[in-house]
């Protein structure tokens, strides 16, 4: 059983060109868990809520209203996408952290291969996540800025300002890799301290651990959900000089 | 790019993870986000309306109440002007009566005043004739002549005295 987490996630098989790793079965598993439970709670939707809709509609405000606080008028159009990392992200940690995960799989030759793995312990996903992010903002920059305004936040015939815009440029690219590796690091550090832990005793040590994991999910999703309207915020405003 | 494989990046599965989050992203926005809040802010306009109409209300009632105390008001100034009035006229009316009493009678009792007096002017009148004829047909009898016109005159107003004192002795 030596190497039961590894750095990248394992094949399980290919479809075609497209090679599938237990983390890309669960993330299916995560948009299909996600996809029923939005057709569910916005079955009916009305002015008196049911329990569902209820708790759809107290995530959604809630979330709701904090991107307003930052966003302000920009808050329909950055809204959808904030939620849907925010969303995505603590759904993928909170199933990961279900039973099953990391235990059942099936032995290629000598090596156990797990079914399922949490998603974000995957670089792939956050790596995706962390591009959608950026490019979304570069995008909404352009949107609200216009193509001259955009690039005039880079680039200045002012010398002292070029070299900060440049500077700045780069820190775009920094983005990717830290949103990327923040969420990965964190999530691929609480599995292995479960696995690690559950195998020195598998009964009510792991607990406290999965308690902590509980927090790290819930906060490591808010962050990445909080820095991309961050960005996108700051990026959108008109540089003033 | 070593790094890139020990961390199991593979360009297809980034991009089934880019696909995959779009297509999340685009179903919630759709089915999800979009119902509810549009139902959030729904409801937050039906409960402002619900404020403003009680709001409404609130005033609408105090305004009634202030024209109801008005209206009452005013009925009640009305009712004791009338009432006054009513009095006064009542009295008015009184007065006149009493008055148009007060002449009527005194017209009756001068009336039957002036009666009275023509009365006693004609019975007087008939008593001077009557006395007049009997002194004439005494005197004829016992002087077998006519009274002549003075003696007639002094012979009646004589007689008329004694009588006219006998009846108001």
């Amino acid at each position: 059983m030596e190497g039961h987490i590894t750095l990248a996630a394992e094949k399980l098989f290919s479809i075609g060109p497209l090679p599938i790793t237990n983390t890309i079965l669960t993330t299916w598993l995560v948009t299909a868990v996600m996809v029923s439970f939005a057709f569910v709670a916005t079955r009916k939707v009305a002015l008196v809520p049911n329990s569902i809709q209820n708790f759809a509609e107290f995530a959604v405000e809630s979330l709701h209203d904090l991107v307003e606080s930052v966003a302000g008028t920009k808050t329909a159009v950055f809204f959808p996408i904030i939620a849907s990392f925010f969303f995505f992200i603590i759904v993928g940690n909170y199933l990961g952290l279900l039973p099953g995960f990391g235990t059942i799989g099936v032995h290629q030759g000598s090596k156990f291969v797990p079914l399922f793995r949490s998603i974000n312990s995957d670089l792939n996903t956050t790596l995706a996540l962390a591009l959608v992010s950026v490019i979304a903002t570069h995008y909404l920059a352009i949107k609200y800025l216009g193509l001259g305004g955009y690039l005039k936040k880079w680039f200045s015939l002012n010398p002292i300002f070029l070299f900060v815009g440049i500077i700045e440029l780069a820190g775009e690219f920094t983005k990717v890799v830290s949103l990327s590796f923040r969420l990965f690091g964190n999530i691929f550090a609480g599995e292995t301290a479960l696995t690690t832990v559950s195998k020195l005793f598998a009964f009510i040590v792991p607990i406290p651990f999965m308690l902590l994991e509980i927090i790290v999910g819930f906060v490591q999703a808010l962050v990445f959900a909080m820095l991309t309207l961050v960005f996108m915020v700051i990026l959108t405003q008109k540089h003033e000089h | 790019m070593e790094i890139a494989k020990q961390f199991g990046i593979e360009p297809i599965l980034l991009l089934a993870q880019i696909i995959n989050f779009l297509v999340i992203l685009f179903v919630l926005k759709k089915f999800f986000y979009k119902p509810l809040v549009k139902m959030l802010a729904d409801r937050k306009a039906r409960i402002a309306e619900s404020l403003r109409n009680a709001d409404t209300i609130e005033g609408k009632l105090k305004a009634t109440e202030e024209k109801s105390a008005l209206v009452l008001d005013t009925a009640r100034k009305n009712a004791e002007d009338i009432l006054t009035d009513a009095k006064a006229e009542a009295q008015r009316i009184a007065d006149a009566a009493g008055q148009e009493a007060k002449t009527a009678t005194e017209q009756t009792l001068k009336k039957a005043m002036e009666q009275i007096q023509s009365e006693r002017e004609k019975m007087q009148k008939d008593l001077e004739q009557e006395t007049l004829d009997l002194v004439t047909a005494t005197v004829k009898k016992v002087l077998g002549r006519n009274l002549r016109d003075v003696e007639k005159k002094s012979l009646t107003a004589k007689s008329i005295a004694d009588i006219t004192r006998k009846m108001s002795s």
